[in-house]
């Protein structure tokens, strides 16, 4: 392989990279939050792409209009499951709470193939398909999107998180509810908040990224192992290891599929993940999250 | 204590809701097809059984294949029966999964007891049904698709199958791509056997007419979301090798996943692909990308195109007449004509064997008529020959027929 080759598997694994992290991100939102690992984030993508898609060929709304009404839609879904779902279960164990996000994911999931069918959906590229060339590497346009989505994504959670009185919030609610209530924290409003955003991520992913893949009702499973994925890779717990390690596992995956048969592209993200947990539970910038999800 | 009434109610609700879209989903399982006006005095109805991917991966065509069905049984009882006893179906779902399928075809063997069952015709579990068929040894099962060589080698005494084996699917393609003038190509297939040998076959049998045919090596899984790996593997092989075209050897389904990356990554070779790509359902997936596809499909997909010569015209034309009033105006797809043609082989041969099943398998075996898909015989185990096939171009989102195949 050329080292033309490699440059268009890495600016592509960049790209994809860059979708794995903004899933992660989604999954680190509600975790540090609420302390639950919600197995139902990459169906929060799945159904942004697919309530764009019938918004927009179905229902014909303006592209953009269908575009935020999919994520608000989606993010009022992110808050129902937090108020059906989650909170009712209190302190559940996390055993718990794994289960019930994962009932929620397949409960979204056959929502969407009896809404939407099992066939593939895609949207059309937001500003052409005609890729840049710049000398012989090619760079689409709507990788140019995702990460434009992104920068703006993490800026407005890093304010958020860090600048403003919601954000310390939020952080106290995941750091100590009790002691947040005290000083009079509304900890369930915080973590309605944390799925909300959450959900709104995941949404903004899947509108992002459907004019790139087709999506179906299943693809937010695969979608969410790959947002897992990379959180492990980047350590738990922090905005920078979920955007580190989704473009790791992107730019590794690529490479994987470029070096053995593409048919194991995913077979690479499952193995990263088993001999992350095996050798480096804390992940890539390691952070003392991973300790605190034993099963106990 | 209030908030486990909380918890014990929202765990309810979830389930009760589960329950619901899983009873909607599942709602052609076990069902009895209508059964139109009988004879004056009706005999004892003859139960046969329908296993289709109701649910799951391919769920979404399960009405073409119901139609199908309901179409050609209302025919037969609207015309008397056979030998004055009505037939009626029990359809069960095999949730596009071959555990599921082993499951229901053991229920309507064992328990429902029907004399024989049409289905399932989704690739991916025919071995599990075959297994469950050749097990059981009492029942005949007529496939919807073509076993993989390997087990049609092993001669299953109770399963059929129809379609056009790998070997004819090949060979049409062969002819479509001399027809092109077409001198170098490029092909891929999923995993599925039946496509993987096709794509074998290709390569063997490729250069022996004239025609170069190169390979990157990758595959991909039915279901597979981003091909953007392969499609991109291959834009470095065509960079190199300027092929001609590409032969694409997968399911309709896929068609959509692998053009679009091919478009974003320009690779605009004309693309080529096998009889699976008949499926009304492709014409609404991808938009205008789909435009210029051409492929070897059977003869139901334009009938009125075909030439008053063709023995399959006027049989074809009645029972698009017919599917269009029961499937409120839709064209039928493989699925249905495939469905069709199984109630066919079987209602045949319960008009020679009667109910006895192993009279009824002998029957089967002896099936020598015209179909929907091509003639029914299966004194061999080749399927379809490559002349039931004819060449579509999908043009402003319709299929056109565009040439025939000798």
């Amino acid at each position: 392989m050329r080292a033309s080759d490699w440059l268009q598997l890495f600016v592509s694994g960049l790209a994809i990279g860059t979708v794995y992290g903004m899933l992660a991100l989604g999954f680190v939102t509600i975790y540090r939050a609420s302390r639950v690992v919600n197995f139902a984030q990459g169906d929060f993508a799945m159904l942004g792409g697919l309530f764009t898609v019938y918004l927009l060929k179905t229902v014909h709304l303006p592209y953009p209009l269908a575009g935020v009404l999919a994520v608000v839609i989606t993010s009022t879904i992110g808050i129902l499951i937090y108020q059906l779902v989650i909170a009712p279960l209190g302190r559940a164990s996390l055993v718990s709470m794994l289960m019930v996000t994962i009932g929620a994911s397949l409960f979204l999931q056959n929502g969407a193939l009896i809404a939407w069918t099992s066939y593939p959906a895609d949207l059309p590229s937001f500003s052409g398909d005609a890729p840049i060339r710049l000398g012989t590497i090619a760079i689409l346009p709507q990788s140019l999107w995702i990460f434009l989505m992104a920068a703006v994504v993490v800026t407005a959670l890093y304010l958020l998180t860090n600048h403003t009185l919601l954000g310390k919030a939020m952080t106290a609610t995941a750091t100590d509810p009790l002691a947040a209530a005290v000083v009079g924290v509304s900890t369930s409003s915080m973590m309605r908040l944390s799925f909300a955003i959450s959900a709104s991520v995941g949404a903004l992913t899947g509108l992002f990224l459907a004019p790139m893949l087709t999506l179906n009702y299943a693809s937010g499973a695969i979608l969410g192992i790959k947002g897992l994925t990379a959180l492990t890779l980047g350590g738990w717990g922090t905005a920078t290891g979920a955007i580190v390690g989704g473009l790791a596992l992107g730019v590794i995956e690529t490479f994987g599929a470029g070096l053995l048969p593409a048919g194991y592209k995913d077979a690479i993200a499952f193995l990263i993940l088993i001999l992350i947990l095996y050798f480096r539970p804390s992940g890539i910038l390691g952070s003392a999250g991973s300790e605190e999800l034993s099963l106990d | 204590m209030c908030r486990n009434v909380c918890v014990m109610l929202v765990l309810a609700l979830l389930a009760i809701t589960a329950l619901l879209f899983t009873a909607c989903q599942a709602a052609p399982e076990s069902t009895i097809a209508p059964v139109a006006q009988a004879t004056a005095t009706p005999k004892e109805p003859y139960k046969i059984g329908s296993l289709s991917s109701f649910t799951g991966t391919i769920g979404s065509s399960s009405a073409e294949w119901r139609d199908g069905v309901n179409t050609v049984v209302d025919q037969i009882n609207a015309a008397g029966g056979i030998d004055g006893h009505p037939l009626t179906v029990m359809f069960e779902d095999d949730g596009s999964d071959a555990t599921k399928a082993a499951t229901a075809l053991t229920k309507l063997i064992r328990e429902d007891k029907v004399l024989a069952v049409d289905g399932p015709g989704f690739l991916n579990i025919l071995p599990a049904a075959m297994g469950v068929a050749e097990r059981e040894a009492s029942t005949p099962v007529v496939l919807g698709q073509q076993l993989p060589a390997n087990l049609r080698a092993q001669n299953p005494k109770w399963t059929f199958t129809q379609l056009p084996t790998e070997v004819g699917s090949v060979d049409s393609i062969i002819d479509v791509l001399k027809w092109k003038g077409y001198k170098k190509v490029i092909t891929i297939g999923d995993v599925t056997p039946l496509h993987s040998a096709a794509v074998e076959l290709l390569k063997q049998k490729g250069p022996a007419a004239g025609i170069e045919v190169l390979a990157t090596g990758d595959t991909f899984a039915p279901g597979d979301v981003d091909l953007s790996s392969q499609v991109s593997k291959i834009k470095q092989l065509a960079d190199r090798e300027k092929p001609d075209a590409l032969v694409l050897i997968t399911a309709a389904i896929m068609v959509p996943q692998f053009i679009k990356p091919a478009k974003q990554l320009g690779v605009d070779l004309p693309i080529i692909g096998p009889y699976l790509f008949g499926m009304q359902s492709l014409l609404g997936l991808s938009g205008d990308d789909i435009n210029g596809i051409m492929f070897t499909g059977l003869k139901y997909l334009a009938p009125e195109a075909l030439p008053d010569s063709d023995p399959q015209k006027a049989l074809l034309m009645d029972f698009v007449k017919h599917y269009k009033e029961k499937s409120g105006g839709k064209d039928p797809s493989l699925n249905s004509t495939t469905a069709a043609d199984g109630i066919s082989i079987i209602a045949n041969a319960l008009k020679v064997a009667g109910p006895d099943r192993a009279k009824l398998r002998d029957a089967i075996a002896a099936s020598n008529f015209m179909g929907l898909n091509g003639p029914i015989n299966f004194k061999t185990r080749d399927g379809l020959p490559k002349q039931s096939l004819v060449i579509y171009q999908v043009q402003n989102k319709k299929f056109v027929l565009v040439n025939t195949i000798k």
